[in-house]
């Protein structure tokens, strides 16, 4: 099977990669958030100052807390493994490893920035966090990050997946969250959309505008997100610098490295760690960002000021986006369903730094099941998105006869989307792309506006 | 103080009771930690995640006061 490449304990990284530090340009400033209520009297930052900070800064390395690192400790350094088995299968010369974060107490990378800022909020003195969560790794991730700080935690679950996925909302209430299925009666945005559709499967961005009127309300709350904003990708390069050493024990330096392209964590977790070195040795490797044929922001979408939520009440940021009123199919990939790309990452792929590529699900899903059989771990149906795309680059070397040296990162265990494999295996998974008309439509309001 | 928080507008219109809300200074959350962390840099100081939580921040003056108290409190330390 897989031939593993281990750090030892002590090796968990000490400190961040500030991509920012190695960029020969300057991110675009964001734009002020609409006034949308006269009625409000205060400021409350939601982020945490001494978060917020390194992230606009230009500091190469910003060094991981202690206690942050200690519960990095309990399971990290992750494995990463040559899928051996895999590359025998596929009769390629191409040598395929993976980077594996399924090994997390939550089954995902979502727990690094999770208990990152658990750390920074419960130092600022907030006693609760409250969140919006699609699929359920990433509320998964903050109801664990929160009971070390003795932090509440509150999470608004979308509610198709949080009927389909029931497990998902066990394991929050497990870990000591409140689960609310969203919309909700909770908070006026909820009860506009269960007035507006009682049967409303709900979307993440009326879970986050729940969580933040929700977090506005109670005294010592405050609002979190793990998508794309610089300090959740900054929190991510633990992910890719020890996948640098690991490359080291390896002997190999990657020509490719891929990841699934949500909002972008995941992806800049893997590759910015591996963008810093192929420029210090002057190496000419890829950077491959994997997305679902569904939601295809980078590959159809354009670079535009876009707001981060739904509702258009956060500040505007440039990010390679589909409209931020943009509703992609429900894929199972739930967590690759944004609407737009981390504006660092938008700002390196508008460079051509980074590249893109997309997939429809049943492919996907194939090549995931290829892989489990093969390497004997299910990958997420979002990992399995990168899964498709280096499976591809390995064949594509046997067409060559090239060797290559092919990296990914397997960002997630599939065991809790099990009948999304069943869905597959009954030859019930669709592919839906969407339309040139559709992705107008929500895009048309930015490029008409100033 | 207006230079320093790069907020681009005439002096005579903002007094100490302008709300950071109004479409003259036009500040969002995330924009007002953008400015904190100038601050920072004019001052040479570090502010404390719990001072700015425990702020009420509503108006120019309100700001103004949370960052005198810091940078006093700094001036008090040397």
């Amino acid at each position: 099977m897989h031939q593993p490449f281990d750090l030892e304990a002590d090796q968990v990284p000490t400190h961040w990669y500030n991509v920012l530090a190695d960029l020969p340009f300057e991110l675009p400033a964001p734009r002020s958030a609409p006034r949308v209520n006269g009625e409000r009297k205060t400021l409350n930052p939601q982020l945490p100052l001494s978060m917020y900070r390194p992230s606009i800064g230009r500091d190469r390395f910003i060094e991981i807390p202690e206690p942050v690192r200690a519960e990095y400790r309990r399971w990290r350094p992750t494995p990463l493994y040559r899928a051996t088995r895999l590359e025998k299968e596929l009769d390629t010369p191409a040598h395929i490893y993976f980077k594996y974060e399924g090994t997390s107490p939550s089954g995902s990378h979502k727990i690094n920035t999770a208990l990152a800022q658990a750390y920074y909020y419960a130092r600022s003195g907030a006693r609760e966090m409250v969140t919006g969560t699609g699929a359920g790794q990433w509320g998964t991730a903050l109801s664990m990050a929160c009971h070390p700080y003795g932090m509440a935690c509150t999470v608004f679950m979308v509610r198709s997946s949080y009927r389909q996925k029931p497990y998902r909302g066990t394991l929050m209430r497990l870990n000591g969250a409140r689960v609310i299925e969203s919309p909700s009666t909770e908070t006026e945005v909820g009860r506009a959309a269960l007035h507006a559709d009682p049967d409303s499967p709900g979307s993440l961005g009326i879970a986050n505008a729940e969580a933040i009127e929700y977090a506005a309300a109670r005294e010592g709350a405050r609002f979190s997100i793990g998508s794309g904003e610089n300090h959740v990708l900054l929190h991510q390069t633990v992910i890719g610098e020890e996948a640098l050493l690991q490359m080291r024990l390896a002997g190999e330096f990657p020509d490719v490295v891929i990841g699934a392209m949500g909002a972008g964590s995941n992806f800049a977790g893997i590759t910015f760690p591996f963008y810093r070195a192929a420029r210090e040795e002057n190496a000419a490797t890829r950077f491959l960002a994997v997305e679902p044929d569904a939601c295809p922001k980078m590959t159809r979408g354009r670079y535009l000021m876009d707001h981060t939520d739904y509702s258009g009440v956060t500040p505007m940021v440039k990010m390679y986006t589909l409209g931020h009123t943009f509703t992609a199919y429900h894929i199972h990939a739930g967590g690759l369903r944004y609407h737009g790309a981390a504006p660092i990452v938008s700002a390196m792929y508008d460079k051509g730094l980074m590249e893109a590529t997309s997939y429809g699900q049943s492919r996907v899903f194939e090549c995931g099941a290829a892989f489990a059989r093969a390497e004997g771990l299910v990958p997420a149906p979002e990992s399995a998105h990168a899964v498709t795309a280096a499976m591809d680059e390995a064949l594509k070397a046997r067409e060559e006869r090239a060797e290559r040296v092919i990296l990914f990162s397997l960002s997630g265990h599939g065991l809790l989307d099990l009948s999304a494999y069943e869905s597959h295996l009954a030859g019930n998974t669709v592919d839906v792309v969407p339309t040139d008309e559709q992705i107008q439509a929500s895009l048309r309001p930015l490029i008409d506006s100033p | 103080m207006i230079g320093v928080l790069e907020l681009g507008v005439d002096r005579d219109r903002l007094d100490e009771t302008t709300s950071l809300y109004s479409p003259m200074v036009g500040l969002d959350s995330l924009s007002l930690l953008h400015i904190l962390v100038q601050v920072e840099k004019r001052f040479d100081i570090e502010i404390d995640d719990e001072d700015v939580m425990a702020a009420e921040l509503s108006d120019v003056g309100s700001l103004v006061a949370m960052i005198r108290r810091v940078v006093d409190a700094k001036g008090a330390d040397e």
